[in-house]
């Protein structure tokens, strides 16, 4: 390793660890569930792993992975730790079993629900056990997303078993279950099975340099929403009879500010996980140049989205293929109505308690039409006559997703 | 002389995109942008109509239709 990658490194988790300190939300949810001071011990861990790692001996580095994880997971909470360790087990135990897939799943899907439940009631009965929460919480969010792409990959390549050290890695590497990555970043289990023995040699160089940009991201954008608190001034202008005046900040909204808002930690996310050598991509593919509400879903958090068409989308259409258009709907329902809205419950569950999510169902629904109908579209190549002009499709696109975005919001205001 | 079923591939993917293009039987036809859901799931149609082979989700998830040549080991039964 070069001194100057090093110092990259090093500098990179050290502007993390004092940017996170300071309350810049780097890690999504995290602030939520740990505590701020806790980043620079494990910026510390992450930095000694990425150093250590391109030293040892290529039989070495898991193990090495292993120890820096187990080490993280004690350092947060020996409970946690233990509970992650027998997770893994059961998990890798159900998934490389020989049940059926439907049984599979549906365990799959109790380990999730168990806890997710058990976590909602308790809240919903009173004062709430911080670290019930932070356990429970942090324990659902995270390894909901890396369980089904696990039995996905499996199942792809009929359930011969894999190493359960990769198994346990791709569940629990270091900064996963600390930083609760929720549905940003997640590597496909091939890649990061291949990359982790022997990464791209420009990854750990990447890694910093994408952690940098996250950094830089996130606290621009905390210190611009602080002065310029878009959501917030328009709902007080539709509070205050204002509605038409603050209208055109709508355009800012959702597409941009929800954007920025979360690119910042998902770089961050990445590039944590880059250092210690997986092979993933940031999960955002520059959304804001969509010219079309399909170009956005396929451009906005892309490892959800090919998580969601692997698990939903392409099983149906592959089975439907002689009816083409009902394939495209049952599929597209069946990515948002039930893939969307099941990933979505337990951090629902978490923050609010054990009730329906209608705005999200609200949302899902409008998303499920737009994208069906684009996808006919697309099916029967239909052309349009007219050409819109690049700049007005961009446009046009944000609209469509603020629109659909926010009318799930309020049809949630309504229904709670 | 019958086209070769790369030429038959090739030709497709011209159709499929509706526009002349360049690519080389390794390039990587989703990242590229070339063959995205609904045109990827035509291609697997044409693929099983053409050559018989039928293709399942996992097929797409290995990447058995990620490039030509992928697409081509896929028809001659190469199980990588």
């Amino acid at each position: 390793m070069r001194p100057t990658t090093a110092l990259h490194v090093v500098l990179a988790l050290a502007a993390v660890a004092v940017v996170g300190t300071q309350g810049v939300p780097l890690l999504t949810w995290t602030p939520q569930l740990i505590a701020p001071a806790t980043l620079p011990w494990l910026c510390l861990l992450l930095a000694a792993a990425a150093l250590a790692l391109p030293h040892a001996p290529e039989a070495q580095r898991r193990p090495l992975l292993v120890l820096a994880s187990l080490a993280a997971m004690l350092g947060f909470s020996p409970l946690f730790a233990a509970i992650a360790v027998a997770f893994v087990a059961a998990a890798y135990a159900v998934i490389f079993s020989r049940l059926p897939n439907a049984a599979k799943l549906a365990l799959l899907a109790a380990f999730i629900a168990a806890p997710m439940f058990a976590a909602g009631l308790h809240r919903a009965d009173g004062p709430r056990d911080p670290l019930w929460l932070a356990l429970g919480g942090m324990f659902v969010l995270n390894f909901t997303f890396r369980l089904f792409a696990l039995y996905q990959a499996a199942k792809a390549v009929k359930f011969q078993r894999q190493p359960v050290i990769d198994c346990f890695l791709y569940l629990a590497l270091a900064p996963y279950f600390v930083i609760v990555p929720y549905m940003l970043a997640i590597p496909r289990f091939d890649r990061f099975q291949r990359s982790i023995v022997r990464p791209p040699p420009a990854l750990l160089e990447s890694g910093a340099r994408n952690i940098a940009a996250g950094v830089c991201i996130a606290t621009a954008y905390t210190i611009v929403d602080a002065a310029f608190p878009v959501p917030q001034i328009m709902i007080r202008g539709g509070l205050e009879g204002r509605a038409l005046e603050v209208m055109p900040l709508a355009l800012l909204d959702y597409p941009v500010w929800a954007v920025f808002s979360v690119i910042g930690p998902a770089l961050v996310l990445t590039g944590m996980q880059q250092i210690l050598g997986v092979d993933v991509a940031p999960p955002f593919d520059r959304p804001l140049r969509s010219r079309s509400v399909l170009d956005w879903w396929r451009r906005y958090n892309t490892h959800f989205r090919e998580l969601l068409v692997d698990l939903f989308f392409y099983p149906i259409v592959l089975r439907l293929r002689r009816r083409p258009y009902l394939a495209i709907w049952l599929a597209t329902t069946a990515v948002f109505m039930v893939g969307s809205t099941l990933f979505h419950l337990p951090k629902f569950a978490f923050k609010h308690g054990l009730r329906p999510d209608w705005g999200l169902m609200a949302e899902n629904l409008i998303f499920t039409v737009l994208v069906g109908v684009a996808l006919t579209l697309e099916r029967r190549r239909w052309r349009p006559r007219w050409r819109l002009h690049p700049v007005a499709a961009i446009l046009l696109t944000w609209v469509l997703v603020y629109l659909g975005v926010r009318t799930g919001t309020v049809v949630g205001w309504l229904l709670s | 002389m019958p086209d070769s079923p790369r030429d038959q591939i090739h030709r497709f993917i011209v159709e499929l995109a509706g526009e002349e293009l360049s690519f080389g039987d390794d390039d990587n036809l989703v990242e590229r942008g070339l063959v995205q859901s609904i045109r990827l799931l035509e291609l697997v149609d044409f693929v099983a109509d053409r050559f018989g082979v039928e293709a399942t989700a996992d097929d797409i998830y290995r990447g058995r239709f990620a490039s030509v040549s992928a697409i081509l080991r896929f028809i001659a039964g190469d199980p990588a």
